[in-house]
């Protein structure tokens, strides 16, 4: 039972990574990625394949998946951040299913669709629980600060965001190769996680459900994509019989949010430890507020 | 040596010419205008001068230093500051927080050190917040520090879009009709605190506007352009003399104000 749970957590705990690197990118950047899933499956490949044809150290694994992000970032990102963000969640799509086809076709290296098994399994609950913090503790320290307040300008108007010297697209840059470093680390975590890999781990449903979750948590609050994605990923391992319905309670919730609270479920509430402190305070000294 | 000239810049929309050939000078702390008609290219003018849009003939310098093809973020680095005629602030952004963002580029601290929220990074911030409150408070603005720009009234989104622009410490500020969208009371209101920045912060301010008493009282030179073309230059006095000027812009108006 024990190994159940544990193993229920390290899966949400995963998920959740690649919420939050979406959450960079989607959330406070405004930048819609279909083909994020392509991040997290080279991640995945450059671990198992590292480790598997290689023989290479596990850390090193790791390295070499953030840095084929980055790569992967760089030939994506540097031609079409420059373009309308329709444009790019469209050539994003296109390179998921490009990265797919790819695993596919060099199936001698990869194994093609029988998948890559027999990845060793390196990453335990206790490192999946720290890196989340990590990316955590990053994401809610860029977003309080000046990189997190250029995020949310180029969200909302490019153009002024410009005039007020600002280099937009050097900026989108710097948030997609973080986005993509962030989702190829939680791919090889889950690549060790999991030992067992295959091309078809992540396709553009899985990128899109990471942008709707962001959205009902809200996209002003990091709070809010975590609870939201610990809330989705753990119901639907928990109740594996009730699977497809969580996607009917994401659907309605989706529905319910867009109608009755357009900036997502936890709008702009941050949990810190000042909420915490006030919380405690507000208990002591009922009258503190009169 | 003069802060910004404008050597016979040009802008065409597929034929169309929205601006040709036009020239000008603004020495150091000095207040001028740009007026014309609807459609006269006002804001074409101001959107090659900060770099929104792109010049196809002519060139443009800033203390003797070309500027003409650079994005409008160097721009900004460079000093000019403006602000937009629709008022464009940061919705998802506080009060504080979008004047703020003005002054990102002279941040020192890099994003390496905003991973771990480093003693240098929370050092800049605070000394940004006060920087930040003190140009809030310039404007009477500091009690909504916290809140959304959405909360606040017209006349007082256009303050803020002034403190915005004004806290990268600009050389040159250029203000895109102003006046807009304000009651005559905040109208006079704006007057005082164009020429208060003017005198305090000794800098140069370019006014592109409608509202004919603002431009006379406060500006030393005015510019006037009709359909694409300077058709005059020179003090309030001498324009509302201009018999071009009256023709082709005030029209009727003009015996009102002679």
């Amino acid at each position: 039972m024990f190994y159940f749970f544990a193993n229920v957590l390290e899966t949400t705990l995963m998920y959740t990574i690649f919420v939050l690197s979406v959450y960079l990118l989607s959330g406070l950047t405004g930048f819609f990625s279909l083909g994020h899933g392509a991040f997290i499956t080279i991640g995945a490949y450059t671990a198992g394949l590292a480790t598997l044809r290689f023989g290479l150290p596990i850390w090193l694994a790791f390295i070499l998946a953030i840095v084929m992000g980055l790569v992967g970032g760089l030939i994506i990102g540097v031609p079409t951040l420059k373009l309308r963000r329709d444009y790019f969640l469209l050539i994003t799509f296109g390179f998921g299913e490009m990265v797919r086809a790819l695993l596919l076709w060099t199936s001698q290296l990869t194994g093609g669709a029988m998948g890559m098994a027999g990845i060793p399994y390196a990453a335990e609950l206790p490192l999946i629980a720290i890196s989340v913090v990590v990316v955590l503790f990053i994401i809610a320290n860029l977003k309080r600060s000046s990189f997190g307040r250029t995020c949310i300008s180029i969200r909302d108007d490019e153009l002024a965001a410009q005039a007020m010297g600002i280099n937009v697209y050097a900026h989108k840059i710097k948030v997609f190769l973080l986005s993509a470093a962030i989702a190829s680390y939680g791919g090889a975590l889950l690549a060790f996680n999991m030992t067992f890999i295959e091309p078809n781990l992540f396709d553009w449903l899985e990128s899109a459900r990471l942008i709707v979750i962001i959205f009902v948590g809200g996209i002003n609050s990091v709070t809010g994509a975590l609870v939201t994605a610990l809330f989705y990923y753990s119901f639907g391992e928990l109740f594996r019989f009730a699977n497809v319905w969580r996607d009917v309670i994401l659907a309605v919730l989706v529905i319910l949010v867009i109608i009755f609270r357009s900036q997502g479920l936890f709008g702009n509430f941050e949990l810190s430890p000042k909420w915490i402190k006030s919380l405690f305070n507000r208990r002591k000294s009922p009258k503190r507020g009169a | 040596m003069d802060l910004l000239r404008v050597e016979a810049i040009s802008k065409n929309f597929g034929g169309v010419a929205a601006i040709s050939n036009f020239s000008m000078v603004q020495p150091y702390n000095t207040i001028s205008a740009i007026i014309g008609p609807n459609g006269a290219g006002k804001t074409t003018t101001f959107n090659m001068i900060s770099g929104v849009q792109t010049v196809d003939t002519g060139k443009i310098f800033l203390e003797d230093v070309e500027i003409t093809k650079l994005p409008s973020h160097k721009i900004q680095r460079f000093g000019v500051s403006r602000t937009f005629q629709n008022i464009r602030l940061i919705e998802g952004l506080s009060v504080i927080d979008n004047v703020k963002l003005s002054y990102t580029s002279r941040l020192t601290y890099t994003m390496f050190e905003e991973f771990i929220h480093s003693p240098r990074v929370r050092k800049n911030e605070t000394v940004l917040e006060d920087i930040a409150m003190e140009y809030l408070e310039f404007f009477d603005l500091s009690k909504y520090a916290k809140s959304k720009p959405k909360s606040l009234s017209y006349g007082l989104q256009r303050r803020l879009e002034l403190a915005r622009a004004l806290m990268n410490e600009p050389k040159l500020l250029l203000l895109d009709e102003p006046a807009a969208g304000l009651n005559p009371a905040e109208t006079r209101e704006l007057m005082g605190t164009i020429q208060k920045i003017q005198e305090q912060k000794n800098l140069s301010i370019i006014i592109v506007e409608h509202h004919m008493d603002l431009v006379m009282k406060i500006c030393s030179i005015i510019h006037v352009i009709d359909f694409g073309k300077k058709i005059a230059e020179g003090t309030p006095q001498e324009i509302i003399k201009n018999k071009a000027v009256l023709q082709a812009y005030l029209g009727d108006m003009g015996g009102e104000i002679c």
